[in-house]
């Protein structure tokens, strides 16, 4: 957060967030909903997607586990839009499941969190995301 | 002469091997067969004039019987066993007779002087005759089933005694009597005949028994051994009717060619292959002795018509012989009847045995079954092919394995195949084919036999099945770890992440408030999932106690209906309840437990705005409450899973229901603890019907209760207490 407050303070970036659970968007908006970025929640996949195509965000957040379309399939379609090419993917899981996550980073997310994950954490990996 | 020229020239292309290479093995064989031939024809054709034959007939024999010692002699010291005993003893006898010959040509043709009967040739026969039926019957001819030996010994006493017949019959008696001499000449005389005889009666009980292949040097020796003492009988024969005259030299050569024989039987060489299997006794060689009979027969006959008279020695032979054709009558009776006993016995385990026993042709058509078992295919099969006893998809499989035996690949060949019963219904047998062949390496038929294995193979198909309901039990179980790790790791995150937000960041009052309230909702979910996990555990091991009372389940409902609303319900719950409805023994928490279950599922599984119906009944003795929502309803095939303990319905991907998916687990254990029942009816598109009855108790059935009376408690949904 602070290595980009210099830019940031010119530019709010966008995240979006999906997850059905809602205390789970209250708490990344928590957590990341400062002058810096401008979160964006989507309850579902077929939501995220079309905020993702509104707003192209850096960074996108997405639950693993959702209903409709799930996070890995919003996540190959980021992959596969030439419009999108510049947007992070941070996949959240609670399966906990190597297969889960192995097919997250083959599909092309840049990192994941296992649910539960310490505010912190993701934190840290969004200013990750957003260095690359 | 031109002939003979002819047939030894090509005796000698053959030796010397010029139409192609002769094995190496045959040389010695075909050499002296070439060079005895030379000899035979020398002698008989009398080449170079009367006098050197006549010289050459004396010595001939002489020579002839110690080349045969020589061979044999020879045969013996490659062979081994009873063989090599059986060679040593036919080259005493050649050496025994051939030492006689040659001591009296020294006189005769050496010396010029005559010799008088007996002579050291007739010394000679005397030693060679015995020594050779040693000989004979020392080669191994195994005796196999078919020629025991009491037969056989039964069988040549027959043979001898016909013989002797015979001879007596015609005159051989008369040499002794017609013969000048003194009574040790006499005696002399009669032995030669007798032993010709003799050796013709062991030659032919040889054939008989013969069990194995009587084949080359087998076949040699005994033809020059008939050869050779054909002349003995034959000579005494016209010495006995006065006939002796230009075949005397004839006879000489006789004894020539037989020695000859039994020199080329000697040196036949080994068989490079192994001495054939023992095979049965063909019906020929069963039918020598009866031969001999018939020889008897003729002769007596001729006798009877020719009006000559019976010599007392016939009569003297006629009742060993008689005797002996009783013996072997009785002896073959006795092997008929052991025959019959053991063919019984052998019909009684076929017909008796769990198995059921068919021959096939080498083109798979059926010769005959017997099918002991009606669960396999029934007689009406049996006039068809192996196509008949299997199913169609079975066939090709079937025949193909079996092409095996065909092609003489395998000589057995076992498997297990789905066969029709006599009614057409499939059963399963276990079936073994085995190739029967000819004499000849040829395909006789296939015995198959089968045994029906129907019962194992269910036993079998049963255990597989438990096998895969237990792996399917299994892999439920680690979903359900795997789902409620994924519930309680969803609820953690709320209050691990709201309480970091809360310790690290600076926020208002009232981001406080909305903060704690998060974690407290999670914590009362994980505690409820908990509680689930924990009530079911507890209800399925029958360690949980209800608390009974008197319980009017009408208040209940209304309680868990109005408790629905006040959680947000986006459902319409509506009720229709039965004013008279009698009280029920039970615990009142839990029975509230089932219905808000049931609310609660009924709203999970239905659009927001539907209608929800709750309506209670008296039925049967019972109170029955139902829930109807307008749902997706449950597919047939998941009716019967649908209150497992791991089940959950997902066949819409879009609801995402949370819990832990035992609701309706707990929900029939606590009806089942009231003795009750709880079912389901539903179709898919139109919404489900849950009803679930329990008895109403006896005792209070006359009085309904006040009101004021019925226990009213807080349904577990409102809880935050792990029940005790």
């Amino acid at each position: 957060m602070r290595n980009n407050s210099k830019a940031s303070a010119r530019i709010r970036r966008t995240v979006v967030i999906a997850d059905d659970e809602p205390s789970l968007r209250i708490l990344v908006r928590a957590t990341i909903g400062t002058d810096d970025y401008n979160v964006v929640e989507a309850c579902d996949g077929d939501e995220a997607w079309s905020l993702i195509q509104e707003h192209r965000p850096p960074v996108v957040i997405l639950d693993v586990g959702m209903p409709g379309r799930t996070g890995l399939d919003i996540l190959r379609a980021i992959k596969s839009d030439p419009n999108l090419i510049a947007t992070r993917v941070i996949l959240l899981t609670a399966s906990a499941q190597e297969a889960d996550i192995r097919a997250g980073l083959v599909a092309g997310a840049n990192s994941y969190l296992t649910k539960p994950f310490s505010p912190r954490d993701l934190l840290s990996r969004l200013d990750e995301a957003l260095e690359l | 002469m031109r002939g003979l020229i002819v047939g030894v020239s090509t005796a000698v292309t053959i030796a010397t091997g010029s139409p192609g290479p002769l094995p190496r093995r045959w040389r010695v064989f075909a050499v002296a067969a070439v060079a005895f031939a030379a000899f035979l024809a020398w002698n008989v054709f009398r080449v170079g004039g009367e006098t050197l034959t006549i010289g050459v007939d004396d010595i001939g024999e002489a020579v002839a019987a110690v080349v045969a010692a020589l061979s044999c002699a020879f045969a013996a010291r490659r062979s081994s066993g009873r063989s090599r005993l059986a060679w040593w003893l036919l080259a005493a006898s050649a050496a025994s007779w051939g030492l006689g010959q040659v001591i009296v040509s020294f006189y005769e043709v050496g010396s010029g002087i005559a010799v008088t009967f007996p002579s050291a040739e007739d010394a000679g026969f005397l030693a060679a005759m015995p020594l050779a039926f040693a000989g004979v019957l020392a080669f191994p001819l195994n005796p196999s089933r078919a020629a025991p030996l009491t037969r056989t010994v039964l069988d040549g006493g027959i043979l001898a005694l016909s013989l002797l017949f015979v001879g007596a019959a015609l005159g051989l008696g008369n040499v002794s009597s017609t013969s000048p001499g003194t009574p040790l000449a006499q005696l002399v005389g009669i032995v030669h005949p007798l032993g010709g005889l003799l050796m013709i009666a062991i030659i032919l009980w040889s054939i008989r028994r013969a069990g194995i292949w009587l084949g080359g040097p087998m076949l040699l020796l005994l033809v020059g051994l008939a050869v050779n003492s054909f002349p003995d009988t034959a000579f005494a024969y016209w010495i006995a009717n006065g006939r002796l005259g230009m075949l005397g030299s004839l006879l000489g050569a006789g004894r020539v060619i037989g020695y000859l024989l039994i020199a080329l039987a000697a040196l036949w060489p080994p068989s490079s292959t192994p001495t054939p299997h023992a095979r049965p006794v063909a019906l020929w060689q069963v039918m020598i002795p009866w031969l001999g009979l018939l020889g008897v027969a003729i002769t007596a006959g001729v006798l009877a018509v020719t009006g000559h008279p019976f010599a007392p020695m016939l009569a003297a032979l006629g009742g060993p012989l008689a005797l002996l054709l009783v013996l072997s009558e009785l002896q073959s009776r006795r092997a008929e009847a052991r025959f019959v006993d053991r063919t019984a016995l052998l019909d009684q385990v076929i017909a008796n045995a769990p198995i059921g026993v068919a021959r096939f042709r080498a083109d798979m058509t059926l010769i005959d079954a017997r099918r002991r078992m009606a669960s396999l295919a029934g007689e009406g099969a049996s006039a068809g092919t192996v196509a008949d006893l299997l199913p169609p998809e079975e066939i090709p499989r079937v025949v193909e394995k079996l092409q095996q035996l065909r092609d003489g690949s395998v000589e057995s060949i076992d498997g297990e195949s789905p066969g029709l019963r006599e009614d057409g219904s499939k059963g399963w047998s276990h079936w073994t084919a085995t190739t029967v062949r000819k004499e000849d390496g040829s395909i006789d038929y296939f015995l198959v036999m089968f045994a029906d294995t129907s019962a194992e193979h269910e036993a079998k198909e049963t255990a597989m099945a438990n096998l895969a309901g237990l792996e399917r039990l299994s892999k439920l179980k680690s979903e359900f770890v795997s789902m409620v790790s994924h519930e309680f790791r969803t609820a953690l995150t709320g209050i691990q992440g709201f309480s970091e937000v809360m310790r690290d960041q600076a926020i208002t009052t009232d981001e406080v408030k909305e903060f704690a309230g998060d974690i407290n909702s999670d914590a009362m979910r994980l505690n409820r999932m908990i509680t689930e996990l924990l009530d079911l555990d507890r209800m399925e091991s029958g360690r949980m106690t209800l608390h009974r009372g008197p319980v009017d389940l009408n208040n209940t409902v209304r309680e868990a209906v109005e408790r629905a609303q006040v959680a947000g319900s986006k459902h319409v719950i509506k009720t229709d309840l039965d004013p008279a409805l009698p009280v029920v023994m039970g615990d009142a928490d839990r029975l509230f437990q089932v219905i808000a279950n049931l609310l609660s599922n009924a709203g999970k599984y239905s659009p927001e705005g539907a209608e929800v119906l709750v309506t209670s009944r008296v039925q049967d003795g019972s109170v029955q409450i139902s829930v109807r929502d307008h749902g997706q309803g449950i597919p047939p095939e998941f009716l019967d899973r649908l209150f497992g303990r791991y089940e959950r319905l997902e066949s819409n991907p879009k609801s995402k229901v949370v819990g832990t998916g035992l609701g309706l687990a707990i929900t029939r254990q606590i009806v089942e603890m009231h003795k009750g029942r709880i079912w389901v009816e539903s179709t898919v598109g139109v919404g489900s019907v849950f009803h679930f009855m329990v008895p109403v108790d006896a005792r209070n059935e006359a009085k309904p209760l006040e009101t004021g009376e019925v226990r009213q408690k807080a349904g577990l949904a409102d809880q935050e207490r792990v029940p005790a």
